[in-house]
Order: C-alpha cells, then sequence, then structure tokens
C-alpha cells in the first residue's frame, strides 16, 4: 500500500460481502477482490437422509451426483430469487462453509438484482439480508450499475445475454434508466433448448447414466430413480455448455446471406457422453446463436416466456404503460404507410419517436415470426439495396416505408437482442443515443459466443446508420460471467459508496417501503 | 611447486590474479589478495596452486539463488480495524493506520463523508406553491409538484434519471415537460422570495426551441444509411469545388497582375526615375519567377512567348549575315598576332586565340552600354550571341555534362538579358545612361557590391607585374573615380597589359631559345 500508483482511487476497505444471484450461478465475495470468492449454482437438491429428515446441498459437484431421493430446484428464475429460504440458506452456506466467514454483524453487504427485480422480492431481500442474517448495513443495486462500473463507463449501455434472460439497459452516471430498457428471454437456456430439439430423437444422457462409451454405448442402470431435475442439471452444466462453447457460432451477418461462405468451411464434432460423434457443419453451427438475432416463432416451446416488444416491468415503473399494447396489427401498419408516403422525411422520423411506442416496434424493425422469415429478410435486404439506388433521385421516400411494407405483421414476433437494442435506442432520449451508441457494453456468459460482438455491430449499423457503435467487453471471457459481481465489489469498496448503506437501524426506523423507494437508486 | 611459489620465493607479486581473486581490483594490495585467498591446506592446496595462472575460460560468479530472506528491522506500523460513521445510520469498521489505542478510541466520521454534496433545490408548502402560482393555469397539481423537486433533489438534477423515475398516476410526462414545470416553479419561487436577483432571469427553460432542437438532432440521428453515404459524397464534392475555385482564384489573380504591367501606350514618366525602374523591373522578375513556379498545364505569359520566337527568327537570319563577318574578324586577329609573333606554335596560337575569344565574350556587355548608336551595338551584341551559339554546337560533342549544364545557363541568361533588352526598348541610349541601366548578360553575384571591389585580379605573378607596369605608366592601382565607364576603361587597360606582358615573357623565350641555339 506504501506505492500510490496501486492504491485505488478513493477506496476505503470495510470487508463488505458482494452476493450477485444469477439465473446460472450465484457468486459471492469478499469486496475489493477481483473475483468471487464462492461460484455456486443457482440452485439447490434436497435429499431424504435416513432419519427421515431432509438435507441440502448447494456445491456443484455434490449436486452433479444423482442419489436416490434426490431433487434438484432452482434458487434464482430470470435473475430474480424466487425461493427465499433456499437463498438465505445457500448464502450462509457459502460464507460459512466456502470462505468461512463468520458472524455478519458488523458487516455491511451488497445484493445486485435485475431492473424487474419485483417490489415483495426488494422487501424479502431487505428483510433477508438485515433481519435473518444479520448483516450491518446493505445495498441493493441494479446489475447492469453494477457491470456499468466494473467496465468504469459511468454511461454506457449495458447488454448482459444471460443464461435466462438477455437484457439491455442504458446506464446513466451509475444510474440504470428503467422505463428505455428491453429483455427477452432469448438467451442460454434457450440456446440449449434448441439444441436438444436439434438432436432428437436422441436422448441427452448424462454422464452419471453411461456404463460404457466403447464399442457400444451401454446405459448404466440405477438402482434408484433418478428424477429429472437431476437430468436436465447435469446436462445444463456438462454437455449443454460443452456444446455452446466448442460449437456455436455467430454469423458476422445474416445466416441467409452467408450461407455461401459457410458451405466451404469444415465441420465439427463433438464427442458426447454417450460416445457418438456428433457432427455438425458450419450453417448448422450457425444456425444456433442465428437465433439470439433472428428467434423462429416455431422453436419456442409451450410456455416459454415471450417478451413481444422486450418491455420490461421494473420496479421504478410498475404499471403497464396504456400505449404499450401489443404491437400493431396490419391496419396499424397500412395506416403507418398511408402517412409515411406522402409526407416529406422530417415528419415520419418525428411521428416515430413522439408517438406512441406502440408502433415503434413495428418501425424499429422488428420481424414476423413465420417460418419464411429468411425469404422475409432477403426481401428487406433487396428492398433496402433498391431503396440506397432510388434515394438519390427521390429523397422524399424514406426506407422505413419500403421496409414497412415488407414486413408482415403479426402477433406472435419475438425481439432478437439486436431489436432489443434497437428498441432500447429509441426510447431513450435523443440527446443520450450518441453516447449510448459509442459505449456499448456486452457482458453475461452467453455473449461469450465467438462472433457476437461483430453481429450486433453490423445489425446496428443497418438498423441505425446515422449512430456510431462501440461495443465493449472484457476480454476476460470468464469475467463476463461474474461481471455483475466484479462491479459490486469495486462499488462496495469505494470510500464515498459509505454514505449508500442502508443499517439496520434505519432499516427499522423508517420501514422498508420508504427506504426502497428513497435510498435505492 | 608451482609458478606461484616460485613468484612467492622471489617475492613477485603475480600480475594475472587466480580465479578467487579476479573480483577485486588490480589496485587492491596484496595483503587483500591474500586475506581473501580461500585456506586450503594439504594437498588441496597443492592441487588449488597447480591452477596457477589459468583463469576459467567463463568467468563464474557465485550469486545466491534465492532472495534474501526479509529482514525488517523496522517495526512494523500499526493497523486496526476500527469503527467509523459511514453515514448518519450506519457504523462500520475499516482499516486504519494506527494502534487501537490511538485511534479506536472515538467513533469518526468517514473522510469521505465531505464529498456527499447535494444540491439546494427551493422547498416550499402548499400555501406558499398556491401564492406564487396563482393565475398560472398549470394542469400540475401541488403534490405531482412536490413529488418531482423531491425527485429533483434525490437525483441531483440528473434529468435523465429523473425523467426515468417519474411516475406520477401513470401520468406520460417527457422530460421537457419536467425540465419546463420545474424551472417554470423555481423562476416564481425565487420572484416572490427575492425579486432582485438577476439570476433569476437565468432560470428560463425555452421548451420550444429545446423540442426543436430534439427534433432536428433527431432527423439527424434517423438518417438513413443511403443519405449518410449522399451526403458524405456531397461533403467530398463540396471539397472539389471549393479547391477549384481556389484554383480559378489564384490563376485569376496571376492574370490580374499581368494587365496591371504598364501598358506600352501609356507614359513611361513614372519609369525615369531610377527608384521607379528599380521597381518595375524586380516587379517583372517577381512575376516571371512566380509563374514558373505554378504547375505546367497553365499557360504561360504569351506576350513573352511571341517574344522568344521573334528573339529566334531574328537569331537565324542575323546568324546567317554574321558568319562570315565573324570569320573575317577572326582572319583580322590571326593577322595581327602573327605579326606580332611570328614563331608562334600551333597549338599556343589556338590557345591564345580562345582565350581572347573568352575575353571578348566578357566585354560584350560593357561594350553595349559604351556604344553610342543603339542600333549597330545591338546588331554587334547579336553578332557575338550569335557566334557564341556557334561554338556550341561545334563543340557540343566533346564538352561534358557539367559544361553542356553551364552553357545552357548561359544561353538561358542570354535568352533573358534579350527579353530584358526587348523591355528597355523604349530607352534611348542616352537616358540609360543619364539612368545607368544596363542589361547585363551574365549572372550578377547576389548582393550589393562596390563596382571597384569587382576589378578583375591576375594569377599573383603576373598581377605584381601588371601593377608594376601601372606604376610605370604612373596610374593608380585602383581608378580614382570607379564609374561604370572608367572601371571598363580601366579593365580593358589591365587586359591589354596582361597580353603584352605574356607576349613579352614569350619573346623573351625564344630569344634566349635563339641564343643558346646560335652559341651552339
Amino acid at each position: 500500500m506504501s506505492n500510490p500508483a496501486l492504491q485505488v482511487y478513493g477506496g476505503d476497505e470495510i470487508n463488505a460481502i458482494v452476493i450477485d444471484p444469477g439465473s446460472f450461478v450465484t457468486n459471492i465475495g469478499y469486496s475489493g477482490t477481483d473475483c468471487p470468492q464462492s461460484i455456486l449454482p443457482s440452485s439447490y437438491g434436497t435429499i431424504d437422509t435416513e432419519d427421515g429428515d431432509q438435507r441440502t446441498i448447494f456445491n456443484e459437484q455434490p449436486l452433479l451426483f444423482p442419489r436416490s431421493g434426490m431433487e434438484i430446484k432452482p434458487i434464482v428464475e430470470n435473475s430474480a430469487v424466487v425461493d427465499w429460504d433456499r437463498a438465505q440458506e445457500q448464502w450462509e452456506f457459502a460464507l460459512k462453509s466456502d470462505m468461512k466467514f463468520q458472524p455478519n454483524s458488523g458487516t455491511p453487504v451488497l445484493l445486485t438484482e435485475p431492473i424487474w427485480n419485483s417490489e415483495s422480492n426488494r422487501k424479502k431481500s431487505l428483510e433477508v439480508l438485515l433481519e435473518s442474517m444479520e448483516f450491518e448495513a446493505c445495498y441493493l443495486a441494479a446489475n447492469p450499475s453494477a457491470v456499468s462500473f466494473a467496465m468504469g463507463r459511468p454511461t454506457c449501455l449495458v447488454v448482459d445475454i444471460g443464461h435466462d434472460v438477455a437484457s439491455v439497459s442504458p446506464v446513466i452516471d451509475g444510474m440504470t434508466l428503467s422505463k428505455s430498457s428491453t429483455r427477452n428471454f432469448v438467451a442460454g437456456k434457450y440456446l440449449n433448448h434448441l439444441i436438444a430439439k436439434k438432436l432428437k430423437p436422441r436422448e441427452i444422457v448424462p454422464i452419471f447414466q453411461v456404463l460404457k462409451k466403447k464399442p457400444e454405448f451401454v446405459r448404466r442402470t440405477l438402482a434408484f430413480d433418478v428424477s429429472e431435475s437431476i437430468v436436465n442439471f447435469t446436462n445444463e452444466r456438462q454437455f449443454f455448455q460443452e456444446f455452446k462453447e466448442t460449437l456455436l457460432h455467430i454469423a458476422p451477418k445474416s445466416l441467409t446471406s452467408f450461407k455461401d461462405e459457410l458451405a466451404s468451411q469444415t465441420k465439427r464434432s463433438l464427442e458426447s457422453p454417450w460416445g457418438e460423434d456428433l457432427i455438425f457443419d458450419a450453417t448448422e453451427r450457425h444456425s444456433f446463436a442465428e437465433q439470439l438475432f433472428r428467434p423462429v416463432k416455431d422453436d419456442v416451446p409451450e410456455g416459454w416466456p415471450i417478451s413481444a416488444d422486450g418491455v420490461v416491468k421494473t420496479w421504478h415503473n410498475d404499471y403497464v404503460p396504456l400505449k404499450r399494447t401489443k404491437p400493431g396489427t396490419n391496419t396499424n401498419t397500412k395506416e403507418k404507410e398511408g402517412t409515411a408516403e406522402p409526407s416529406p422525411v422530417p415528419a415520419s422520423t418525428e411521428q416515430e419517436t413522439a408517438d406512441s411506442p406502440s408502433q415503434e416496434p413495428n418501425e424499429n424493425g422488428k420481424r414476423s415470426m413465420e417460418s419464411k422469415d429468411d425469404s422475409n429478410n432477403n426481401d428487406k435486404d433487396n428492398n433496402e439495396t433498391k431503396n440506397d439506388g432510388g434515394n438519390a433521385n427521390d429523397s422524399s421516400i424514406k426506407p422505413e416505408t419500403s421496409s414497412n411494407a415488407v414486413q408482415v405483421k403479426s402477433d406472435n414476433e419475438v425481439a432478437g437482442i439486436a431489436d432489443l437494442i434497437n428498441k432500447t435506442m429509441m426510447e431513450a432520449d435523443v440527446d443520450l443515443r450518441a453516447t449510448l451508441a459509442h459505449n456499448v457494453v456486452l457482458t453475461g456468459g452467453t455473449s461469450k459466443i465467438p462472433g457476437l460482438s461483430d453481429r450486433i455491430v453490423y445489425e446496428l449499423n443497418k438498423s441505425l446508420p446515422a449512430l456510431k457503435f462501440r461495443m465493449l467487453s472484457s476480454g476476460h471471457l470468464r469475467e463476463r460471467q461474474y461481471q455483475g459481481w466484479l462491479g459490486g465489489s469495486i462499488l462496495a469498496s469505494l470510500g464515498t459508496f459509505h454514505q449508500l448503506w442502508v443499517g439496520k437501524q434505519e432499516y427499522e426506523e423508517v420501514g422498508a417501503d420508504r427506504l426502497l423507494k428513497d435510498r435505492f437508486r | 611447486m608451482s609458478s606461484s611459489d616460485i613468484f612467492d620465493v622471489l617475492n613477485i607479486r603475480p600480475k594475472s590474479s587466480s580465479p578467487d581473486t579476479g573480483t577485486h581490483p588490480p589496485s587492491s594490495g596484496s595483503l587483500a589478495v591474500k586475506q581473501n585467498k580461500p585456506q586450503v591446506t594439504g594437498i588441496q592446496r597443492e592441487l588449488y596452486s597447480l591452477l596457477g595462472d589459468n583463469t576459467p575460460s567463463v568467468p563464474i560468479k557465485s550469486s545466491n539463488k534465492f532472495k534474501d530472506s526479509l529482514n525488517s528491522s523496522a517495526k512494523p506500523s500499526p493497523w486496526s480495524f476500527v469503527e467509523f460513521e459511514a453515514n448518519s445510520h450506519v457504523k462500520l469498521r475499516h482499516w486504519v493506520k494506527g494502534s487501537k489505542e490511538l485511534v479506536g478510541a472515538s467513533v469518526e466520521p468517514s473522510s469521505f463523508a465531505k464529498f456527499n454534496q447535494h444540491l439546494s433545490i427551493p422547498s416550499f408548502d402548499e400555501e406558499e406553491y398556491e401564492q406564487f402560482m396563482s393565475g398560472n393555469n398549470s394542469e400540475w397539481s401541488y403534490e405531482e409538484v412536490r413529488y418531482l423537486f423531491d425527485l429533483c433533489r434525490n437525483y441531483d438534477m440528473k434529468w435523465f434519471v429523473i425523467a426515468d423515475r417519474f411516475d406520477y398516476n401513470s401520468s406520460n410526462r417527457k422530460l421537457d415537460d419536467l425540465k419546463d414545470m420545474f424551472y417554470t416553479v423555481c423562476q416564481r419561487y425565487f420572484l416572490l422570495r427575492d425579486p432582485e436577483n438577476p439570476l433569476i432571469s437565468q432560470l428560463n427553460f425555452p421548451k420550444e426551441k429545446e423540442l426543436e432542437r430534439k427534433e432536428h438532432l433527431e432527423r439527424l440521428l434517423s438518417r438513413t444509411a443511403a443519405e449518410i453515404a449522399e451526403e458524405e459524397a456531397l461533403i467530398i464534392e463540396s471539397r472539389k469545388f471549393e479547391m477549384a475555385a481556389k484554383k480559378t482564384l489564384q490563376e485569376r489573380e496571376a492574370l490580374l497582375q499581368l494587365l496591371d504591367h504598364p501598358h506600352s501606350d501609356k507614359p513611361i514618366s513614372q519609369f525615369l526615375t531610377s527608384q521607379g525602374m528599380s521597381q518595375l523591373y524586380a516587379n517583372l522578375l517577381n512575376d516571371k519567377n512566380r509563374k514558373r513556379k505554378l504547375d505546367s498545364s497553365t499557360p504561360e505569359n504569351p506576350w513573352m512567348k511571341q517574344q522568344q520566337q521573334f528573339a529566334q527568327q531574328r537569331q537565324q537570319i542575323q546568324h546567317q549575315q554574321q558568319f562570315k563577318q565573324g570569320q573575317l574578324m577572326q582572319q583580322q586577329q590571326q593577322q595581327h598576332q602573327q605579326q606580332l609573333i611570328q614563331q608562334q606554335k600551333l597549338q599556343q596560337q589556338q590557345k591564345l586565340q580562345q582565350s581572347q575569344e573568352n575575353q571578348q565574350n566578357k566585354e560584350n556587355q560593357p561594350k553595349q552600354q559604351k556604344s553610342s548608336n543603339s542600333q549597330s551595338e545591338e546588331n554587334s551584341s547579336k553578332d557575338q550571341q550569335s557566334e557564341d551559339t556557334t561554338e556550341i554546337k561545334t563543340e557540343g560533342q566533346r564538352l561534358n555534362k557539367k559544361q553542356k549544364i553551364e552553357l545552357q545557363n548561359a544561353l538561358r541568361r542570354k535568352q533573358d538579358s534579350e527579353y530584358a533588352e526587348q523591355l528597355l526598348e523604349k530607352f534611348t541610349p542616352e537616358e540609360r545612361k543619364s539612368l545607368g541601366v544596363i542589361a547585363h548578360g551574365e549572372k550578377l553575384a547576389p548582393g550589393v557590391y562596390l563596382r571597384s571591389s569587382k576589378i578583375s585580379t591576375y594569377k599573383p605573378a603576373v598581377q605584381n607585374k601588371i601593377v608594376a607596369t601601372l606604376q610605370e605608366l604612373g596610374l593608380s592601382v585602383r581608378p580614382a573615380m570607379p564609374s561604370l565607364a572608367v572601371v571598363n576603361e580601366h579593365e580593358k587597360l589591365l587586359r591589354k597589359i596582361a597580353t603584352l606582358l605574356e607576349i613579352k615573357k614569350q619573346v623573351d623565350k625564344f630569344a634566349a631559345e635563339k641564343q643558346i641555339v646560335n652559341q651552339d
């Protein structure tokens, strides 16, 4: 600490605990360190012991090992904690067993939360942290804010593609804007589903059910019934994870237009747990993650949460906006065409932003979800190129009009990640757009798929050509899986952050409702 | 016995050091060397001394492989984990330098608390609000305004965040509405409180203008790729136009300057003074230089081109006329010389001839000024020029590159002088003489100099003889009044003396030879 250059600027270490529950893993560690000390799956397993009691396990290794009467359940879903009792148990387990840390009194704790965290969830988290776990003080930091701190960019657009949810949120001076944030449910879990669908009719056998791979696959039969949740859990952590890490790739432009270049690439194979070599050519490999950009409605399973326009219900605006109903129908589009055609350029653009946001999804390049998605895209591309040529002669016709014409609107559409960014950009204040576009932070485990960054830039340059996009992402790939935690770690070790801690005493005096409104920004 | 032992017996200090002492500087005495020698006994010693003067081919430096163990004598400074007041509600613990007794005695407030500054935003109750907002038919209720002001206080006027957090009865207020309301209320509040404050006028929020600005910005940001490309192309085009315009302007300027020159039909009175004349000449020359610097595509001065054409034609005609004359002159000169020295060898004769020709070239310019008749004078100068050109043609083959370049330069200079001559045509010889205007063919040395300092000198031996001759004749070495005419005459005189001295030398030589032959 004698070297001033090595000292943290404005840092004042108070040994805070940082908890970052994510949909895939929960990161827990000390503030001021550069990686979490405890990384646990956001799930728990229950085992019936011989005495008739139930034992709960949180560590990843024992969770991957099936036992009789074992069941695995999630603690966190869509980045929000769903099982508070278990969450508390898990955090206590991490602190006591992994970090050997206790007692909690006298220690502040920082918890990251998604911006769509429900009011009750936030109240509960305060209760758990301050009352049940007896921390001295606590703070709830929005995940995008934490990411912005981790990247050192107070103003940025955080694109977080995680396991359950992909979200886009603008961060201004370290505060996350909630109204213009968007999210969808096309992320890592959806890719797992796509892979499983592609491999059908094969059954994905986890490694513990494999007795012999060669010369031919022999399945191990266990003496007890293995719960489906364990099979899913194991596959998710082992086979799908490996599959995504080794085979997935994203084409630099729309897959349909890139197919020819991919044809010459060599095939790749992956040895499955059951010994079969799964061979995929380049087009197949690229087609999985392509759905991050253009989700195909037919592939979305029954009951999968669909975010049509990416609207996020947040704690800040906990009401359903009246105008943000389902995206427009055909009549809507026609109306739009009718007005846009004769009006000059500025008028149509004004309309686009000043009008109700309900029309925006139409404007901003949302694609229809028909199976003829590809041809539709082709059409659009053609039309755009045509328009490029013709624009010099007749500048009064905007390309938007033409792209509108191509888009056949329907109720069932799913927004891709580029659409989310587009929508967020258009919803954000005009003065902010240039800054946000220049600071797009890419984070989350699924963002590690190679080619994602280039593709996002390509899509955005196409839809918002006037803005200059710059992607920022941590070169340390593993770090993207705990960047929210890292930001929290930085935040909690800042001297100026002391003012924001909410103490137990204040919680008792003021009450959760008031605290949540005033103290957590 | 080894070499070192012998050295020892003879009390000679070995010159080259043995391996163990190699690291020591030679200045250290024998005592030091002895001390540093490892103590070896018995056969080992014998073996060791056998090494003698053999130094290892690779220097071996014994170094400790490991870092020194941390051996800090300083007492560790105590750090203690003491409680402090993080904010008004929370007491936390952090690490502070100092012992627990010293530091932990009292709970100190956080040293970062001073950075927790907030803006002072006016606060008021409903009565006050009604009072200063009376007459303002705003749709805002007091509660909503209050909510807005609370947000502003909470978020330190970060309008983007305020607009994002603003959620009052699901109203759909935009950022600019909030700003407008905030500033209106503030203005009215201060008008009531402190009407004299000069800063009140600054609390205006021009909402319409702001909206307009945003509209423009939006339009700018919603340009399509084609529009942007078109715009860029247009910018490039406009740059091109700008460049072209600049170029034409330049050209036009040059042309105007050309037209600015004195017209031949106008009176020349302003150029009659030497100052006016030199100015005119400088202008013309400057202009010519500038023209050269411009790219070759721009047309040259057409007038000058014509002049050159005329000059060439005239040269050709005159060349034919003067060829015979030149031959005649040469013959005359030869005859004259033959009369003076009959026994001269052919080679020497040619040499002399050439040198004389050169001298004549030099004389060329002075002659011009001297001659009274301009016409005949001009002709004669032309003669000599044409003569020169013929010489170049005949000698061209044996001239080396350097000489060729020199000749070309000379030619160009001649052309220049001709051009100058053309410009001076209007002046009569008398006028020229009175004004001191000279058109010179050779390149002048740069800078100002006295004419008398440029009187030609000869080889030291010749120079001495010339000086002696001048003294014999009762003339000073430098002319008393070095006017142009006097200096020219003086030069001529010097040349003649030099020639005569040379001839005398030759004559003496031959006479001596003849005597020797006769004696034999």
